[in-house]
């Protein structure tokens, strides 16, 4: 085709040049010593031992991971049935519906942060880790939904009705022909809400307190004094938890029509 | 009121307690609603609607307390007033809030123009692999940068240019130092590295839906590659473009992490001139109005864009 190798060569460089932070967070964190630094001293797990017995680092973590759970909660159900109202069941008025349902990715994201710090001032819940993931769930909305939607637009309606030809009441129909043909969105949209609230940052600085920190703003406050092993370390985790996610995505047909060719 | 029958004559075994359960819920629901066949999907979208509109909410306190004039010296609060506004534009300071709205607007079309380009051809490219594990390991080279979070990318932009970093190493092996960390330089290579990928991903579905067989056509008929680059392909992705171009810009602009860290702060940009305001100098009445300034800005961009991408389509 157009791309040659030379245009191969040159995608594949590219590639390789975007993961190289990527590399580097994983090289070093099996690193040696106390501070991040090149020339290096030698291999070893030290990094990951600090992160699990440090406890701010490790106690942000499983906030994090409590953000993430919460977030999931929240948005799964709320999205699922927006979903099918809006690309199944079609509601009336589903367009201007579904344009203020994207407000999250309308407006900027200090922007968001800031009206939900004053808001929360107000009502008095800062520093509330499931109000954090409230907050996190709003601005992230889209995600689900237009994961889930992507799953919708892939469902065939006549299974629903040959479904009911046979017999099956609505409920039923629901539960064995709807619900696992959207499965795999539902799955993509929840795999993309946890990966976002847990590594979210700048909203989480916003709304965190000092003593309620994620782990992302605690890396923020390393990257502005200094980088120890156990934040390499850190990246080495959530580097790890992005690999799976995308491995567990490519799993999901949902996305291969997104990548592949029609030929 | 009909009785569902479970089984028919020729079942032999008793319904299990997951069928039970389940004639239980639709005899439930069935009682209900006499009128099944208007039954209107609304209530499911209502919980959405709620959860949007928190923020919402937020976002009129956020416009209300831009619209509060506070005394600074008896920290009073005045009535509504353009104070805040006033200050922005035609204060003391004005001019350096103008540059820095300047700044990120800037920082934001480099990086866009920079990202889109690179995107194209690399859509292209990544949609054209026919191995699937090469194609999977295409994506997980885009995604992993996009997934593992801002700071850890920003960890690891620290280790490459960083006084300790890669970089630096190197560079003192050949007799002098490389200082990148703190150059404008370095916030537009952090920017791009997430960018270009996500530009890459909202191109996909676009640069998909070009059949291969228009640019075989083209070259059939004597068109060299670079002529059916700009002729057919350019041209076809345009909704893609326009998506990359919508969602990296919006994203740009609201850019905090790399001017902090990799730029050192050193420049001022604006979500981290707000955050400075709200938190720093605790004055939530300016950082409101610069939010608000900020949030007008980057819808007129919006505008823009989309109505520059519809524009030539017509013709």
């Amino acid at each position: 085709m157009i791309s040659g190798v030379r245009g191969k060569l040159v995608t594949w460089s590219l590639l390789l040049l975007v993961s190289l932070p990527t590399l580097l967070v994983v090289i070093s964190s099996f690193g040696n010593g106390d501070k991040l630094e090149f020339p290096f001293a030698g291999w070893s797990l030290i990094g990951y031992g600090d992160f699990f017995s440090d406890d701010a680092i490790r106690q942000a973590f499983v906030r994090s991971l409590l953000v993430g759970i919460y977030a999931v909660a929240i948005a799964l159900p709320i999205g699922l049935a927006a979903a099918l109202a809006l690309f199944r069941y079609r509601v009336k008025f589903s367009p201007a519906i579904t344009a203020f349902l994207l407000l999250g990715f309308s407006t900027p994201l200090v922007v968001s942060g800031m009206a939900l710090l004053i808001l929360y001032y107000q009502i008095g819940q800062i520093g509330n880790l499931f109000m954090l993931a409230l907050a996190i769930v709003t601005t992230t909305f889209p995600l689900m939904l237009l994961a889930i939607g992507s799953s919708i637009d892939l469902l065939n309606p006549e299974l629903e009705e040959a479904a009911s030809t046979m017999g099956a009441e609505r409920l039923q129909t629901f539960i064995f022909v709807t619900l696992p043909g959207v499965l795999p969105g539902v799955l993509l949209g929840s795999l993309l809400v946890f990966v976002t609230a847990i590594t979210e940052f700048l909203v989480s600085l916003i709304l965190t307190t000092s003593s309620n920190q994620t782990l992302p703003v605690v890396l923020f406050g390393s990257l502005r004094s200094s980088l120890k092993l156990r934040d390499a370390a850190a990246g080495g985790i959530y580097i790890g938890i992005a690999v799976i996610l995308v491995l567990l995505m490519t799993q999901l047909k949902v996305l291969d029509q997104f990548f592949r060719r029609k030929e | 009121m009909t009785k569902i029958s479970v089984d028919g004559e020729a079942a032999k075994e008793s319904p299990g307690i997951g069928w039970r359960l389940l004639d239980f819920a639709v005899l439930a629901s069935r009682r209900r609603g006499a009128n099944k066949k208007r039954r209107s999907a609304y209530p499911l979208v209502i919980p959405s609607i709620l959860l949007i509109a928190i923020l919402a909410v937020g976002l009129a306190y956020l416009i209300w307390t831009s619209f509060q004039s506070v005394d600074t010296n008896s920290n009073v609060q005045g009535g509504l007033s353009l104070d805040q506004y006033r200050n922005l534009f035609t204060g003391p300071s004005a001019s350096v809030y103008r540059d820095t709205l300047l700044r990120t607007s800037i920082y934001a079309l480099i990086v866009t123009v920079t990202a889109v380009c690179l995107a194209i051809p690399t859509a292209y490219a990544i949609v054209s692999i026919k191995r699937r594990l090469w194609r999977r390991i295409a994506m997980l080279l885009l995604l992993v940068p996009f997934l593992m979070g801002e700071t850890v990318r920003a960890i690891g932009w620290v280790l490459i240019i960083g006084k300790d970093g890669v970089l630096s190493w190197v560079s003192r092996i050949f007799g002098f130092q490389i200082e990148l960390l703190g150059s404008p330089f370095a916030i537009w290579l952090g920017m791009v590295q997430v960018m270009f990928p996500l530009a890459t991903l909202v191109m996909m579905p676009a640069i998909r839906g070009i059949s291969p067989n228009l640019e075989w056509a083209a070259l059939t008929m004597g068109a060299r590659p670079w002529q059916v680059w700009l002729r057919i392909i350019v041209p076809l992705a345009r909704p893609g473009i326009l998506g990359a171009s919508l969602v990296v810009a919006t994203l740009s602009m609201t850019e905090y992490l790399m001017p902090r860290i990799l730029g050192l702060g050193k420049l001022p940009f604006a979500a981290t001139t707000i955050q400075q305001l709200f938190f720093s100098r605790g004055n939530i009445n300016l950082g409101s109005a610069l939010s608000a300034v900020l949030l007008v800005f980057v819808i007129s961009m919006v505008v823009i864009i989309v109505f520059l991408g519809k524009d030539r389509s017509r013709s």
